[in-house]
């Protein structure tokens, strides 16, 4: 690695007030993708801010709904109990996400503003439509995280702001979810394709009061499917339309071919794991 | 540019304090300037868990974690593991089971154990693999890594 | 069964209990005082003329104390045998790869060093490049070593039998190609090398070589000083696969630049290096064209073959006669052809991987007798049985075998993983696989070496003191070594001191490659052993004024049968040799066998004159997910004939560790190349596989006690991962009907195939 300066704020203003101030400057959380960057040349940083001298910005709170500070890591989102009992699907995406020593420091906050388009963190959050809180000298904003990402590792964040916070609404727990992450192996992959989806039906009738699914890694940010939510709101969930659908939200992607996988596959995997993924919720709905 | 910075830690109960550049990885600093070289270095870049340690209790690959982070940790290090004459018994157990080829993964496999049986004393099998699940290991395919945490979970009790 | 009080028992790992403190001392872990560190330009592109280096911006940097290039070397080629020297230290004029070595530079530190190395600028003229070895075989192609038409390094023709005659005979004959990949060792210690170097060439090195007498003689041709100059000492090493074999340039740079700076130096390969710069196993293609009896009979068996060698030779004509001799030799076939080429291109190079070209070989054929099996409706297990070797046969390419378990692993394996039950209780999307496999058990004499030498010396005190060529690179020979000699010796082995891979102090031995170790160091141990054991006899029958056959050994104690006050301790023996006798105990055992037959041919291998076969047979039960194609390997048998298991524990321990090798070989580990760049230089894009990914893997061992192994043994390190793809694969047949012919079986292609399965099967309708 080559050398940089390194700063540790005390406060959000003064981080702030690095970022504008150093040259080619960057924010670390965890680190564990700015490191491995920096080792790979692939970034050439001149300054490193450390965001974890701040206070209050890595913690779960519970307040009508969750506040997870940007700083937080992927482990303790896993094990949270809070989060296991309001929306284990969260705590299971977390888990997927690299090895235990990767989530004892990789953070939800810079697994978002790494802007992968297979970020764990993102698809399920996604899914989640969940709002993002973001500081800057000009005071703090908050978002939906569908306009936070722009393109491969790309996201709207401007030189003066600092992402702080994740809101997930309240309305989310009566959501039921699945995360599936298809990779070659069980553990510390890339995912080829993630899909999040969260459903409310009725156990019964089978009836769709609403639906989210969103999609990484199969297009150059991560997505929500719109198109086949659209198809599914106020519907009956049966067969047919479960297939229309996942095909739907398969027309939406745009993904790429690379060494891990055609574009082709990848559209193939979407459509099948889509209807997997609301076939498993209405099954644990019977259940 | 890049200046050195002063950093407090404790490594297996010895207290240091130390100049350090930014760049330097804790991996580094704990093979090159503090001599402790049980920690390997197999990819350099998070992927393997050979270099795992223990920073206060969590595990961390070390070569992804830079030394001016851990300012004001306790870390704990394969060559901490050793109370006394006597191996610990994860260590024990490790050699009594085979768990052991050529033993480059195996300070960091131990360590990872090590903070597995102290968050679950008693773990299923997926318990194990889950924790386990970021330590490559060439020689074994594993089967006699996992008789050894169950092994260490009897020799504990 | 003999009864053996330290033979065949679960002793654990000698040195395990200095691995699991962290004190194990790797080559990585040594620190000189003075110490430089290097590091290697490569060359950024897969085919270019160099016009000019210049170095002196790099030369200026702070902290540089040299830098190399081409003109600072000897520009001696080398390879693993002098007849395939194609490689320089530094590329001269001319790179034939992404990697290919173009410049050294030393400096104080590393971080130094990797600077300077940006400041070196080099002037490449780009020529063109050719990666596929088909492509590389055509009149038009670019040459990658000047005057090697049409790339190809080497030849390989053999006809047994009559081939045409035997097809002649078949009722069925089936034909088809089968593809393997690139495959990369990832021991996880990576290449490491530190080394002194006098102003007179005495050079000291520490190096984590599989292969360290070999080294030291490749050593000297390459940098033209005498091999007694050289003291190679071999630290605790991190696991090889074959990547440790090989002359690395990095270990020649290491003495020239600590020889030009006057300090001890070391290079480190990273990681990405490992990838992109150190061996892997050759990728193949290979036309199979088998004819068939009704009853299973295999009457011809031909091979069209195509390997894929990289940019320079190092193991690759004797993997490619490797290649040949496994599949040759494998079932009891007349008439067998056999056709190999082996091609350079423009890509890392192969060389000797777990199995020696024998997986490669293993995937085509085993599939190709699964394909058989299915159109003959019957058993693949049966048909297998039918055509299986056994003992003491010579085969049709002149090999002869000994001990040979075949069968009994294919039964065992049979009957441990319920095939009949489960093949008869169908389950959706699950199936079951099998393939069987030889491969030596012995090392190989065909390049006419096949050395292991051992010294037993017994202390004043009554210990004992042995020295080894052979080393330990985490497979246990550490281990079952001193169990042999404690055996013969009656002590524990423990209390024997261990010396190993010493080029000053130890007798020679080739290395630990081709499942040797246990075979060749065995059988020198045991002749060391044996002929110390005589020795004490002798020495004691003469203080006791007794006969030799009178006495008795036991309890670190020589006395007479029937009178046990009549006695000497191994110490007073001890003492009495080196200060009354003046006459220190002490054996050597050597072994270099077998001999090598006249007719031996040394380009095809027929008549190889195999020390020891090995036989063995995997069986994998897998299950398919259909909507993704992904599998999962839920049961897996490995049962291996290895004449005996010295220590059961460690064998398990290599076959757990071959099969998950194999696992991972079969569904996803592929280096993967795009215009001659590795593209997945790490391991989270190379899938080495992880503790969820590897199923229980259930040993058995198959003891048939071979006539010349050691204690009737015989080798299994490589031979645990041979069959593996073929019956993962099988498997995947077994389940949904895909059949995989290029490995490895991703979840993309076994997906394509069952998407172009539901097309036929609609089209059809």
């Amino acid at each position: 690695m080559k050398r940089f300066a390194y700063l540790r704020p005390g406060n959000m203003e003064d981080a702030i007030a690095a970022l504008q101030a150093n040259d080619e400057p960057y924010l670390l959380a965890g680190g564990t993708d700015l490191l491995i960057a920096m080792k790979t040349k692939a970034v050439k940083p001149e300054c490193l801010i450390d965001l974890k001298g701040i206070p209050g910005i890595d913690g779960i709170e519970y307040d009508n709904g969750f506040k997870i500070g940007a700083l937080t890591t992927v482990r303790d989102i896993e094990v949270s109990p809070l989060i296991r009992q309001k929306i284990p699907v969260l705590s299971e995406a977390a888990g997927t996400l690299g090895s235990i020593q990767i989530r004892n420091r990789a953070t939800i906050g810079g697994n978002l503003c790494h802007g992968s388009p297979a970020a764990d963190m993102a698809a399920i959050l996604l899914a989640m439509s969940c709002e993002v809180k973001i500081a800057s000298d000009n005071g703090t904003k908050t978002m939906g995280l569908d306009s936070f990402f722009i393109g491969p590792n790309k996201t709207v964040l401007n030189r003066n702001e600092v992402l702080s916070q994740i809101i997930i609404p309240k309305e989310i727990e009566q959501f039921k979810g699945v995360y599936l992450k298809h990779g070659p192996r069980k553990a510390m992959d890339i995912g080829i394709v993630n899909i999040a989806i969260l459903l409310d039906a009725d156990a019964g009738s089978g009836f769709c009061n609403q639906i989210m699914i969103a999609l990484g890694a199969v297009a150059p940010r991560p997505i929500r499917a719109k198109k086949a939510e659209a198809l599914l709101n106020g519907n009956e969930l049966n067969p047919a339309a479960i297939q229309k659908a996942a095909a739907a939200a398969a027309n939406e992607t745009n993904p790429i071919t690379d060494f891990r996988a055609s574009a082709g596959y990848r559209k193939d995997l979407v459509k099948n794991l889509v209807a997997k993924g609301i076939h498993q919720i209405c099954e644990s709905n019977n259940t | 540019m890049g200046s050195k910075h002063r950093i407090q830690i404790t490594v297996n109960e010895e207290e240091y304090d130390l100049l350090v550049h930014p760049n330097r990885t804790l991996l580094d600093l704990l093979r090159y300037d503090l001599g402790l070289t049980g920690t390997k270095e197999g990819c350099d870049e998070g992927d393997c868990g050979a270099c795992t340690v223990i920073v206060n209790r969590k595990v961390v690959t070390s070569c992804i974690v830079l030394a001016v982070e851990v300012d004001g940790a306790t870390i704990t290090t394969i060559e901490g593991m050793q109370k006394g004459d006597a191996l610990h018994p994860i260590q024990q157990a490790f050699v009594d089971s085979g768990a052991v080829q050529c033993g480059f993964c195996t300070p960091g496999m131990i360590l990872t154990t090590k903070a597995l049986l102290d968050e679950f004393p008693d773990p299923s099998e997926d318990d194990i693999k889950h924790y386990l699940e970021g330590n490559l290991c060439r020689c074994t395919g594993y089967t006699k890594i996992i008789d050894a945490v169950n092994n260490a979970v009897q020799l504990l009790k | 069964m003999d009864n053996y009080s330290i033979v065949g028992k679960r002793i654990p790992h000698r040195d395990a209990m200095e691995k699991v403190k962290g004190s194990a001392v790797f080559t990585s872990d040594i620190k000189l005082s003075g110490m430089l560190h290097g590091k290697i330009l490569r060359s950024p592109v897969p085919h270019a003329k160099i016009r000019n280096i210049n170095i002196s911006k790099a030369e200026k940097l702070k902290g540089v104390k040299a830098v190399f290039t081409a003109k600072d070397v000897p520009l001696i080629k080398f390879s693993i045998s002098p007849t395939w020297a194609d490689k320089l230290i530094l590329a001269n004029k001319k790179v034939r790869y992404i990697g290919d070595e173009i410049a050294a530079v030393v400096a104080v530190d590393e971080e130094i060093a990797e600077e300077a190395l940006e400041l070196i600028e080099v002037d490449l003229e780009e020529l063109p490049a050719v990666f596929d070895p088909l492509e590389a075989v055509q009149p038009d192609a670019p040459l990658v070593h000047d005057g090697v038409e049409k790339n190809i390094s080497k030849t390989l023709s053999m006809e047994c039998g009559h081939i045409e005659e035997g097809f002649a005979e078949a009722d069925i004959i089936l034909e088809d190609t089968f593809q393997t990949q690139a495959q990369s060792h990832c021991s996880l210690e990576t290449h490491c090398c530190i080394a002194t170097c006098s102003p007179t060439d005495e050079v000291n090195m520490w190096v984590n070589s599989q292969a360290p007498h070999p080294l030291r003689q490749k050593l000297a041709a390459a940098l033209n000083i005498d091999a007694a100059k050289i003291h190679i000492t071999t630290p605790v090493i991190g696991g090889g696969f074959g990547s440790k074999i090989d002359l690395e340039p990095a270990q020649a740079l290491c003495v020239l630049l600590a020889k030009k700076t006057g300090k001890p130096v070391k290079i480190e390969h990273s990681r990405k290096e490992q990838f992109i710069a150190t061996r892997m196993r050759h990728p193949t293609i290979s036309k199979l064209k088998f004819g068939v009896k009704r009853d299973g009979t295999i009457v011809a068996k031909q091979a069209e073959v195509v390997m894929d060698n990289g940019a320079y030779n190092s193991h690759g004509p004797a993997v490619l006669a490797y290649h040949n001799v496994m599949f040759s030799t494998l079932y009891r076939v007349k008439n067998i052809k056999y056709d190999g080429r082996l091609v350079y291109t423009n890509k890392n190079w192969g060389g000797a991987c777990r199995g020696y070209g024998d997986p490669q070989t293993s995937f085509a054929q085993e599939v190709m007798l699964d394909m058989i099996a299915e159109e003959l409706n019957m058993d693949p297990i049966d048909l297998r049985l039918k055509n299986a070797n056994i003992p003491n046969e010579v085969t049709a390419n002149a090999v002869q075998i000994t001990s040979c378990g075949l069968k009994e692993c294919l039964t065992q394996a049979r009957d441990k993983s319920e095939w009949t039950a489960k093949k008869a209780n169908r389950q959706k999307h699950r199936g079951l696989g099998v393939a069987a496999m030889i491969y030596t058990g012995g090392g190989s004499i065909g390049s006419g070496f096949n050395y292991s030498g051992a010294t037993l010396q017994m202390n004043a005190d009554g210990t004992f003191q042995l020295l080894m060529g052979a080393l330990d690179i985490g497979q246990g020979s550490n281990t079952i070594l001193t169990q042999m000699a404690a055996e013969i010796m009656g002590v524990d082995p423990v209390s024997i001191s261990l010396t190993t891979a010493d080029t000053d102090t130890t007798f020679p031995c080739m290395g630990t490659f081709g499942s040797r170790v246990t075979f060749c160091g065995g059988s020198a141990v045991t002749e060391a052993a044996q002929g110390l054991k005589k020795q004490l006899l002798e020495s004691a029958a003469e203080l006791l004024e007794a006969n030799i056959e009178d006495l008795k050994m036991e309890e670190k104690t020589v006395f007479v049968k029937g009178s046990p006050d009549k006695a000497l301790s191994y110490a007073e023996i001890g003492a009495a040799s080196f200060y009354k006798k003046k006459k220190p105990l002490v054996a050597h055992g050597y072994y270099n066998g077998p001999d090598v037959p006249p007719e031996f041919n040394p380009v095809t291998y027929e008549g190889y004159p195999a020390p020891a076969l090995v036989f063995g047979t995997h069986l994998a039960e897998v299950e398919v997910d259909p909507a993704t194609g992904k599998v999962e390997v839920l049961n897996f048998v490995a049962a291996h004939d290895l004449g005996r298991a010295i220590n059961p524990l460690l064998v398990e321990g290599q076959i757990e560790g071959g099969a998950a090798q194999g696992i991972g070989w079969a569904l996803m580990e592929n280096l993967q190349f795009e215009n001659g760049e590795v593209v997945n230089p790490n391991f989270h894009d190379y899938k080495m596989l992880t503790i969820k990914d590897v199923p229980k893997i259930s040993s058995l061992l198959v003891e048939t006690v071979d006539p010349n192994g050691p204690f009737g043994a015989k080798g299994i390190g490589e031979c645990a991962m041979v069959p593996t793809a073929p019956a993962i694969v099988n498997a995947i047949y077994d389940a949904v009907g895909v059949r995989i012919k290029d490995l490895p079986a991703t979840t993309e292609k076994v997906f394509q195939g069952l998407k172009t399965q539901r097309s036929d099967q609609e089209n059809s309708t």
